[in-house]
């Protein structure tokens, strides 16, 4: 079965409940960005072309709410997730488990790096936009993302593994 | 690289796409899409935190709740649905009845947006500039909360920085003693702290700051906290006082701007 039938809904549930439903939780699920990590996972899986597309039209909405400076968002999806696709392809080749739990973490952490850069340049073009200040909070904040980024990584791996196919098989087809 | 060259012409066209989407929004040729999206999301945003807020009102009273679970789902669900919108109500009502106490005009509106990441706190309200929403202004809850002030505005929407941002900062006084003023911002999106209070000026705990009226846009006697803490420190210029802030940012729904027109 084409494995975008189970992709794209989730995709469509998670930019949903990032843009509207997280945010109303507590903490620790107040600041869980789900789309970031669902989306690097699909590209890991192999599916480049969705997780771009998906990134850019996710990027977009997240932009039109967010105080940062337009960009901000949609820039992070686009260059976290070429830089990622692209580090899969020319460095880290392989399909193992450190291979798979290194690329996420890369992935996550460069989309935080883009953000608090653009949005601190950003600023230039919009007075009204407010930046991510470059202090132990921001990095802290950050690094726990990562973190649960490289949870939900793991949790994806287990899960994937128990139903039989393996990331290793899965990311071979491009589809 | 197998892989690699199919996938270069997808990285430019989306490059390309990012690029052209971002000048176009700030050139203003994006404005008529961003407004149909705007509309879309409030619409959707406020139908969620209504239904969110109607929940939670029924988990307060699980009996009740008990006796909707035996009736039908649609009127269940209608049940929550109504909820919401009568919490609403409620809470625009005591804004409406402070704002005509204190003779200022103010513009009802709802949250339909707000911050996911934990270092900032914003919220996007479903009133704009086509609706008098102007920067600077400050938002209210119940009867005279300050939750933060508009820090930008498109025609439909207004994003609002809470005071609990750490890039948010409001001049306040004590509520019994006018000279003890101070510039209150926030605190990792927590609670508040009231700085630059000069040392001969005498703070103590539970004391309630309210605004000072110095800023343009923003009236005297909006709450904005009261002392958990005075920290003052011998051979300073000033001192400080860390604040509680009176309300919860994931339970806020429906707002106030008040408008810099008096009535």
């Amino acid at each position: 079965m084409n494995q975008r039938f189970f992709t794209i809904p989730i995709l469509v549930i998670v930019l949903f409940a990032t843009l509207f439903v997280l945010p109303l939780l507590q903490s620790p699920l107040l600041g869980l960005n789900g789309l970031t990590i669902t989306l690097i996972l699909i590209l890991l899986f192999g599916d480049t072309k969705l997780a771009l597309i998906t990134g850019v039209v996710a990027g977009v909405l997240m932009d039109l709410v967010s105080p940062f400076p337009f960009g901000t968002c949609v820039l992070s999806f686009t260059v976290a997730l070429i830089v990622t696709r692209q580090i899969n392809q020319i460095w880290v080749t392989n399909r193992s488990l450190i291979a798979y739990a290194s690329l996420s973490i890369i992935g996550m952490a460069l989309f935080h790096v883009v953000v608090v850069g653009y949005s601190f340049f950003g600023t230039l073009f919009d007075s009204s936009a407010i930046t991510q200040p470059m202090n132990i909070a921001t990095l802290v904040s950050g690094l726990t993302d990562v973190l649960r980024g490289f949870v939900i990584a793991m949790l994806v791996y287990i899960i994937v593994r128990i139903t039989g196919h393996g990331y290793a098989t899965l990311a071979r087809h491009e589809f | 690289m197998p892989g690699t060259a199919p996938h270069r012409r997808l990285f430019i066209v989306v490059g390309i796409t990012v690029i052209l989407l971002t000048a176009a929004h700030y050139t203003g040729f994006l404005n008529p899409v961003e407004r149909m999206l705007l509309k879309g999301m409030s619409s959707v945003g406020t139908s969620t935190v209504s239904m969110v807020s109607g929940a939670r009102t029924s988990s307060s009273s699980s009996k009740q709740v008990e006796d909707l679970e035996q009736r039908v789902a649609d009127l269940m669900a209608e049940n929550v649905q109504l909820r919401g919108d009568i919490s609403a109500l409620n809470q625009s009502a005591d804004q409406q009845r402070f704002l005509s106490d204190q003779r200022i005009a103010g513009i009802p509106a709802r949250i339909f947006a707000r911050s996911a990441d934990p270092t900032s706190s914003y919220v996007v309200i479903n009133r704009g500039s086509k609706q008098g929403v102007k920067i600077g202004e400050p938002v209210i809850v119940g009867t005279g909360i300050c939750i933060g002030k508009v820090i930008s505005a498109t025609d439909d929407t207004a994003r609002v920085l809470l005071t609990t941002d750490n890039r948010s900062s409001i001049a306040g006084v004590s509520a019994t003693d006018s000279t003890a003023q101070g510039v209150i911002s926030g605190v990792q999106s927590l609670s508040l702290i009231m700085q630059l209070i000069p040392q001969s000026e005498s703070l103590t705990i539970h004391d309630t700051i309210i605004t000072s009226g110095i800023e343009p846009a923003i009236p005297r006697g909006l709450v904005l906290g009261d002392i958990e803490r005075v920290d003052h420190q011998q051979g300073e210029l000033f001192q400080s006082a860390v604040l509680h802030a009176p309300y919860v940012a994931s339970n806020l729904d429906v707002v106030t701007v008040l408008s810099a027109t008096t009535q």
